[in-house]
């Protein structure tokens, strides 16, 4: 880490979904309280189902990755990106890459399901596994609410 | 839509207290959280007779007593017996805890719950209670284990976090700070 270790840290698990943003939002707003500073995190993974061959030549899940991150942190905050925030890709599971970034963090912010799960699903299995496992608050968002009625 | 329409016009932090040392930590959370937010807080205790209500019990015996009882020790012991938050709210309802949190937190902006760690089966680390309300919330839910640290700066009056008015929202100070 490139801030001071000592600096209160916020993670927030990005995919890219509106609750993903919410948690963008919720996150700004404690990190503003608590001069902490954010992590943007998102992970991507090679489709399992797929064998190597599905995929066409040039497909990069990671630059794909970066390029939703960045996209939804503008989204939110445009301009006005927290100071000191870090966005963050990494290859895993993402459940497993969250966790491991939230070591060590005051809270991990997340969406209850994202863009995976089905309906019926009531939450994610990554978001229920983070809130189970994870080391610091957790917190989860959930609905379909704009994050503005949720936050306001 | 408009999301005015549907918002009610004040922030509310639902927290569930069991008087449990979880539960005492969600509220230094929730405080903290409501303080920041400009929120008022509703600790919520839930009780059943569960497996007593088929067997004898003393006739004085009043469960949603010892109900209100555990729940003013546990918030007199984090918040002080004089230093209640101004607008804190106590609910003391009969049911399953679960279905009582998601009850009340319906239209809140947050439920917090301190995830006991140790309920269940080996394997099932996230109580039963903060694993349904993780699950079948519809507000934000925060989540606090014995391993997370207390919240940040509660040695003074945070009321930075000041969340972004929507269009045409009142503001609603409500005085909810206090010192602790």
């Amino acid at each position: 880490m490139t801030t001071e270790p000592n600096t209160p840290r916020i993670v927030v698990g990005v995919d890219g979904s509106d609750q993903s943003k919410q948690a963008l939002r919720w996150a700004a707003r404690i990190a503003t309280a608590e001069n902490a500073r954010i992590d943007a995190v998102a992970a991507w993974d090679f489709p399992s189902t797929l064998g190597w061959n599905a995929l066409p030549l040039g497909y990069s899940p990671r630059l794909d990755i970066e390029k939703s991150l960045t996209d939804a942190v503008d989204e939110v905050f445009g301009p006005q990106r927290p100071t000191d925030m870090q966005l963050i890709t990494r290859e895993g599971n993402a459940a497993h890459v969250l966790l491991m970034y939230s070591q060590g963090a005051i809270m991990i912010v997340l969406g209850s399901r994202g863009h995976g799960g089905f309906a019926g699903m009531m939450m994610g299995s990554v978001s229920a596994e983070v809130a189970e496992y994870a080391t610091c608050s957790a917190l989860i968002m959930h609905g379909n609410a704009p994050a503005t009625a949720i936050a306001a | 839509m408009n999301v005015d329409d549907v918002m009610p016009m004040t922030r509310r932090v639902v927290v569930g207290v069991d008087g449990s040392e979880p539960s005492k930590r969600a509220l230094r959370w929730a405080a903290y959280l409501a303080q920041s937010m400009h929120a008022s807080i509703e600790a919520v205790i839930a009780w059943n007779l569960g497996a007593a209500a088929y067997a004898p019990y003393p006739s004085n015996w009043d469960p949603a007593d010892d109900a209100r009882i555990t729940i003013d020790h546990t918030l007199d012991s984090v918040f002080g017996a004089q230093h209640h938050p101004a607008d804190l709210k106590v609910t003391v309802l009969e049911g399953y805890p679960p279905k009582v949190l998601l009850d009340v937190s319906a239209d809140a902006d947050m439920l917090v719950i301190g995830s006991r760690g140790h309920g269940g089966f080996a394997g099932l680390l996230l109580g039963s209670v903060s694993a349904a309300c993780t699950e079948h919330a519809t507000c934000p839910v925060l989540v606090t284990h014995g391993t997370t640290p207390e919240p940040p700066n509660t040695g003074h009056s945070p009321a930075q976090l000041v969340a972004p008015a929507s269009p045409g929202h009142q503001s609603t100070d409500r005085g909810t700070r206090h010192d602790h």
